[in-house]
């Protein structure tokens, strides 16, 4: 189990590769409304985490409240971490 | 002269209670909202100049007002992207002389305009354009589609585009003339499309025209597994080619909803249109339809004559009163892009779509790719299209594009970028095995990429420019 402080900064370094010219990016810097994450932005930042953590985000948690900013993003992967970790689903990882 | 916006003054006297607007943070009534529009062409026309007025074009009410305002003022508007670079916006400013909207207050005369907007489109030389619509295209326009789609005031129409691409006109001027709802979709929900659907569902949309990628994004979201948009009866899209697959499983994820192939540039706003049937979707690629209204479409030969012949490509090329003027201060370009087109005895003046497109034995058009589309390589013509279709036929494939890299022997080398469905394990081997099955050698791409997501344009189209500079760039030690 992650903690979270480890998770923030997972979460930090992931938006930092994604998001160009962004290397300070903090973890209550606005995502959205400054236009820093755009659509392919957006995807590439969950398809690091995934690969990361080896789960899938349920589609669910694809939504604007989940991306304002990397604070926001950490508590999404905690979600998807928790539904990962229920049973039914084997860890579909490629 | 027809307006823009005398069917929705019209709709705000018959039921000015009635919803016209639903935005993020509420709703706006017809009566509301007409009123807010006068106080914005009640300071348009104080500064008495006929300038058109520049907006930053923010998936917001305002926009929406402000839009209404000028067009009220007999003023047109220009919406700039709010997303795009100050270097472009600044051309944009500069290229067409256009001013700040004015704070609302005053009273003054009107500047008379018969034009409505001006759109800025890339030009393929990479120089924005602006392209000059009249309110009478625009009233063409929005006529020919209220005949298509038949949109009434029971109807919530989302308006999935950004407000500075042509659909807008549809969205918002074909929604408030028929007395319907605006769904207007903000600039955060579009990146989700979670979010979309579940927006579509809890404000009951009956009608959304959008990229195909946005409705393909709504087929990754649980929307439409759980529970579905039963209230959804139109889907239009537009922009670029739909891929069959996806399209085919939109079909079955919304039974019963109605599908309509719109295609044309801006420049002359829809050329084509079709309702797409189950027989359609058995296809490879989808035909673009028939003529759309009253518009009169060719398919001509290297030298403007018309071609009849199912099966024959030429240049798509249409006579349309939904035709544009031209482009700002740009008469050469306007000049350019004209053909004088001899039928029935009748010297017709058109717009070069610079498509290519035939006919079938049913008289329907199909289209064969862009003529900057088509490129060479080593001696052959490829239609990249053509490998693009062959790349999304794959099962496991969710999208595909084909870009052209110089190469100093073979004119051109291909470049495939790729993405997998969501899920799939795919290999770029394997795809390249795929094409070598049905493509002609030199049609194989000698470079097959993997991405999570294409990179896409404001409008929602994938964005080819960015994939040819990516293409540009080694993704690994090649060769």
């Amino acid at each position: 189990m992650t903690r979270p402080p480890e998770q923030l900064d997972a979460v930090l370094a992931v938006l930092r590769a994604t998001v160009p010219g962004a290397p300070d990016l903090a973890p209550d810097t606005e995502l959205l409304s400054s236009g820093l994450l755009d659509s392919l932005g957006i995807v590439a930042a969950v398809g690091a985490l995934e690969e990361a953590y080896r789960i899938e985000f349920p589609p669910e948690l694809l939504v604007p409240d989940h991306f304002v900013d990397a604070c926001a993003l950490s508590a999404a992967l905690s979600y998807a971490l928790a539904a990962a970790a229920r049973p039914a689903g084997p860890e579909a990882a490629r | 002269m027809q307006r823009l916006t005398d069917l929705f003054l019209a709709a705000a006297l018959r039921d000015p209670a009635a919803t016209a607007l639903i935005h993020a943070s509420g709703t706006l009534s017809y009566g509301e909202l007409r009123d807010r529009a006068r106080e914005t062409a009640a300071a348009v026309a104080a500064s008495g100049s006929a300038a058109p007025v520049a907006l930053t074009a923010t998936k917001t009410p305002e926009t929406v007002i402000a839009m209404l305002g000028c067009l009220l003022a007999g003023v047109p508007y220009i919406p700039i992207d709010p997303a795009a670079p100050p270097a472009r916006r600044e051309l944009i400013l500069r290229d067409s002389g256009a001013r700040p909207l004015p704070a609302p207050g005053g009273h003054g005369r009107t500047t008379p305009s018969h034009l409505a907007n001006v759109l800025y489109t890339s030009g393929s030389t990479g120089t924005p354009k602006g392209v000059l619509t009249t309110h009478h295209n625009a009233v063409t326009f929005l006529r020919w589609a209220q005949e298509l789609i038949g949109v009434t005031e029971r109807d919530v129409v989302a308006c999935y585009a950004p407000l500075h691409f042509d659909m807008h006109v549809f969205d918002l001027f074909g929604t408030l003339s028929a007395g319907a709802a605006i769904l207007l979709l903000d600039d955060r929900t579009i990146l989700f499309p979670q979010a979309v659907g579940t927006a579509l569902r809890t404000h009951r949309a009956t009608v959304m025209y959008a990229v195909p990628s946005a409705w393909t994004g709504l087929l990754r979201s649980t929307v439409l597994t759980d529970g579905g948009l039963p209230d959804l009866h139109t889907v239009m899209y537009s922009g670029e080619e739909f891929p069959v697959r996806p399209l085919r499983e939109l079909s079955r994820a919304l039974p019963g909803a109605r599908i309509v192939n719109i295609y044309g540039p801006v420049e002359t706003n829809a050329v084509t249109a079709l309702d797409v049937t189950a027989e359609h979707l058995r296809l490879d690629r989808i035909p673009i339809g028939l003529p759309f209204g009253r518009s009169r479409v060719f398919v001509v030969d290297d030298r403007g004559a018309p071609i009849t012949e199912p099966g024959v490509e030429g240049e798509i090329t249409v006579h349309t009163a939904t035709m544009c003027e031209g482009y700002l201060g740009d008469p050469d370009r306007t000049a350019a892009s004209r053909l004088t087109v001899h039928s029935d005895g009748q010297a017709l003046e058109t717009y070069r779509t610079g498509d290519f497109g035939c006919w079938d034995a049913e008289g329907l058009l199909h289209f064969r790719g862009r003529r900057d589309g088509r490129i060479k390589t080593r001696g052959f013509r490829v239609e990249l299209g053509e490998v693009e279709a062959r790349l999304r036929a794959h099962p496991d494939t969710a999208d595909a594009v084909v870009t052209a890299r110089p190469h100093p022997e073979r004119t051109n080398e291909l470049v495939a970028f790729v993405v997998p469905r969501r899920g799939a394990t795919l290999t770029a081997p394997e795809l390249t095995a795929w094409c070598r099955e049905f493509l002609a050698p030199y049609m194989v791409p000698r470079e097959l990429r993997l991405l999570a997501d294409l990179p896409r344009t404001g409008t929602g189209k994938a964005d080819r420019m960015a994939l040819r500079e990516l293409a540009a760039t080694p993704e690994e030690a090649a060769r």
